[in-house]
């Protein structure tokens, strides 16, 4: 039997339906305005050069009396967690009865290229944590801490394991040489130091190439075609100009920041050989004791998920637990699935901790 | 024995076509209330591609600035769609013009079909053309990162690089290469040298670039072969596929799976961070000579303001470290003490449920037991 059964005729009839669809998506897209992200009330309580620490209003009675701070990575931008009313992990945790604070690393230019690792954490989380402190009149807090800024917070919680009740890690590297790490495989022979030294700060733009390059004919081409098929519905169009919005929205990575992290991490593997060391300080991940919960996407192109649970082996903790969430590296945030999943893994797993 | 056949089917595909297009033109004046003049003068193009792109300019100005980037992006997948499209068709009218009955024929002329697409990607590659879209995505992609980079448009560099690629082969590098290294002479022999490395960078680059883009032969060509083994799989089995989209979809599906395995290669690795290292190089030269020339115009060099940065950077850390004392961590420290001022407190509880009837020395005893350590109290 021929494989194919398309005739010309209903070649050209689907030929007209694509592009009545295209014209249709058209006109939706002219009656769209500005795409709005990140909708959920909030307050600014602390800024620092372009960081922001911003406090949700809480929307229950009375929210946990340890309040979580959401650390996000330097890469992109960290309204993806609060992008739309019904995909927002904050607004979930907030009806979970979560205190959530959100902190913004904001557009680093020229003027941060020589921040280092040691400025971000050591510096401005170091900060951070100690202003939510003082609101709360606590000494500890807890962290939620996502992709890179799960790497951060596990430094972070390493280096000053007091300061941190509970932590949460989501879709984190922590071992950066997995077999089937695409990204580290392709970083190993980078003349980073050349590139930073060039560049200074690295250009979002190199990211976005790096990132649509790890599926380039789904991520630059079918899934526009996708959309499509759906263009001529508002509200999908709205998802899909906000998902865009956020894909692009790539801010510069601080020259010397980017430099060590892909040295350190990336290429040396350091984080899980106990030698990164920021500033005065050493990395030690068994110094992680504090209570860990580990959330991790099965099929994550970008952490693969053995790149995330390689934590276990690491940490000093006994009380550690992993959370698997059966989706990628977006979809943990913005699937529906993942807005009933997510917020009430971790909420349960705080409240059994508070 | 197909001419009769052949000219039939191509009339038909014309007409139909010709159909398409009134249908088309008709839905977008409906659709956007346009006068027939502005769509008139594209009535007369007919690849389908071609006809987008037309569509395209004459209604964008009707489309707000914030979506016009997205909706090219629209626009040109559109456009590698009906390439495809029509890429495949074709295939499909020899298919069909052969009449093959036994199940031995379709897979012979399916067989043929197959090669005659793979030389005919691989040739588009080769010449550096324009070829389907669809293997021009992640190369594209690198184009526009590489006009960032630059700050130069795109459609500037893919001329460049066209031309370079067409001609670099191997002898036009190294006569290049001689002609470079010839010795400088005279009061500008410095320059004159400056410019004979960067000429060097520049041409490193295109064979990096070049090599970057032998990979992507090598993913067409893996391509090929997964669809065409996906697609004989399916006929064995006496399912079809039965309409254009899926067969796009099965295209990017085995596109995907020959990427994924290229690019995990040790070869697509080096060639990735060839192409990276030798761009960097580039640049990296030319920002030193744009300083030369600043510097002697006497005004100030992006090297003058990363040593004004790094300074300030370096400043500001000496700032905060003497507006707030650094201390050694003792959060190691703290925590220990914690746990003695816990165990402390317990003793204390502990003594406080002592019957008050005990004696001295019981209390004494207790004490001793309790202490951390067995330190001995003041008491004792």
């Amino acid at each position: 039997m021929l494989p194919f059964q398309i005739r010309p005729d209903q070649a050209v009839q689907e030929m007209l339906e694509f592009n009545q669809k295209l014209a249709e998506g058209l006109k939706t897209l002219t009656q769209i305005g500005h795409i709005d992200v990140g909708i959920t009330p909030r307050e600014a309580v602390y800024q620092e050069d372009k960081l922001v620490l911003y406090r949700y209003r809480p929307i229950v009675g009375n929210p946990s009396p340890i309040p979580l701070l959401i650390v996000y990575a330097l890469v992109n931008r960290p309204y993806m967690v609060d992008l739309q009313p019904d995909r927002s992990l904050v607004k979930n945790l907030l009806e979970v009865g979560q205190d959530v604070y959100l902190l913004d690393w904001g557009y680093p230019d020229g003027v941060d290229r020589y921040l280092t690792l040691d400025d971000y954490i050591n510096g401005y989380l170091y900060r951070c944590v100690k202003a939510i402190c003082r609101r709360h009149t606590l000494e500890k807090i807890n962290l939620l801490g996502i992709c890179q800024g799960g790497t951060f917070s596990l430094c972070y919680s390493a280096i000053y394991p007091t300061n941190v009740r509970n932590l949460i890690t989501m879709v984190t590297p922590v071992d950066f040489k997995t077999s089937s790490n695409l990204l580290s495989h392709w970083i190993q022979q980078v003349d980073i130091d050349l590139l930073v030294d060039t560049l200074g700060n690295i250009p979002g733009e190199l990211l976005n190439w790096t990132f649509l390059s790890l599926k380039p004919f789904r991520l630059t081409g079918q899934k526009y075609l996708d959309m499509i098929d759906s263009l001529g519905n508002v509200e999908a169009a709205k998802n899909f100009l906000r998902m865009e919005k956020w894909i692009f929205d790539s801010p510069d990575q601080a020259g010397e920041a980017f430099r060590q992290f892909i040295k350190e991490f990336f290429q040396n593997n350091a984080l899980i050989k106990n030698k990164v060391t920021l500033g005065e300080h050493r990395v030690e991940l068994k110094n992680v004791t504090m209570p860990v919960l580990n959330i991790y996407a099965t099929e994550d192109h970008l952490v693969p998920a053995e790149a995330s649970t390689a934590l276990k082996q690491y940490v000093g903790t006994a009380d550690y637990t992993e959370a698997p969430f059966n989706g990628g590296h977006i979809g943990i945030y913005v699937s529906r699935r993942a807005q009933k999943e997510v917020p009430t893994t971790i909420s349960r797993w705080l409240e059994a901790r508070t | 024995m197909t001419d009769h056949s052949t000219t039939s089917t191509n009339q038909d595909w014309l007409h139909l076509q010709q159909q398409y297009w009134e249908h088309w033109l008709t839905l977008t004046r409906q659709l956007f209330n346009l006068p027939a003049s502005e769509l008139n003068k594209m009535s007369a193009t007919s690849p389908w591609g071609d006809a987008l792109e037309l569509w395209w300019q004459a209604l964008a100005p009707k489309v707000d600035n914030d979506h016009h980037a997205v909706f090219r992006k629209f626009i040109d997948q559109g456009k590698i769609y009906f390439g495809f499209n029509q890429e495949f068709l074709k295939i499909l009218q020899t298919l069909s013009d052969n009449h093959p009955t036994a199940e031995q024929d379709w897979q012979t002329l399916w067989e043929s079909s197959f090669i005659e697409l793979k030389d005919h990607f691989n040739r588009l590659l080769n010449d550096g053309k324009t070829g389907l879209g669809f293997w021009e995505l992640p190369l594209e992609n690198w184009q526009r990162t590489w006009s960032a980079l630059f700050n130069l448009p795109s459609d500037v560099l893919q001329q460049l690089q066209t031309e370079a690629l067409t001609k670099g082969q191997q002898w036009f590098s190294q006569e290049w290469e001689r002609c470079f290294s010839i010795p400088g002479v005279g009061c500008l022999q410095d320059w004159q040298t400056r410019y004979q490395a960067r000429a060097k960078l520049w041409l490193n680059y295109q064979q990096a670039h070049e090599q970057y883009i032998s990979l992507f032969s090598k993913i067409g060509s893996f391509t090929v072969d997964l669809l065409r083994d996906k697609i004989v799989q399916l006929g064995l089995q006496g399912q079809s596929v039965n309409n254009l989209r899926a067969t796009y979809d099965l295209w990017i599906d085995c596109g995907e799976m020959a990427y994924a395995k290229i690019a995990s290669s040790d070869e697509y690795r080096e060639h990735n961070a060839n192409l990276i290292n030798a761009l960097m190089a580039l640049k990296q030269h030319e920002r030193q000579l744009m300083d030369e020339l600043l510097s002697a115009l006497n005004m100030p060099t992006r090297k003058d303001f990363d040593t004004l940065i790094y300074r300030l950077q370096q400043l500001r850390r000496e700032l905060r470290a003497r507006a707030v004392p650094s201390v050694p961590d003792h959060s190691a420290v703290l925590a220990a003490l914690q746990t003695e001022v816990a165990a402390l407190r317990a003793e204390l509880n502990a003594l406080k449920t002592v019957p008050k009837k005990a004696s001295n020395r019981t209390k004494k005893a207790l004490l001793k037991e309790t202490s951390p350590g067995g330190l001995p109290t003041a008491a004792s």
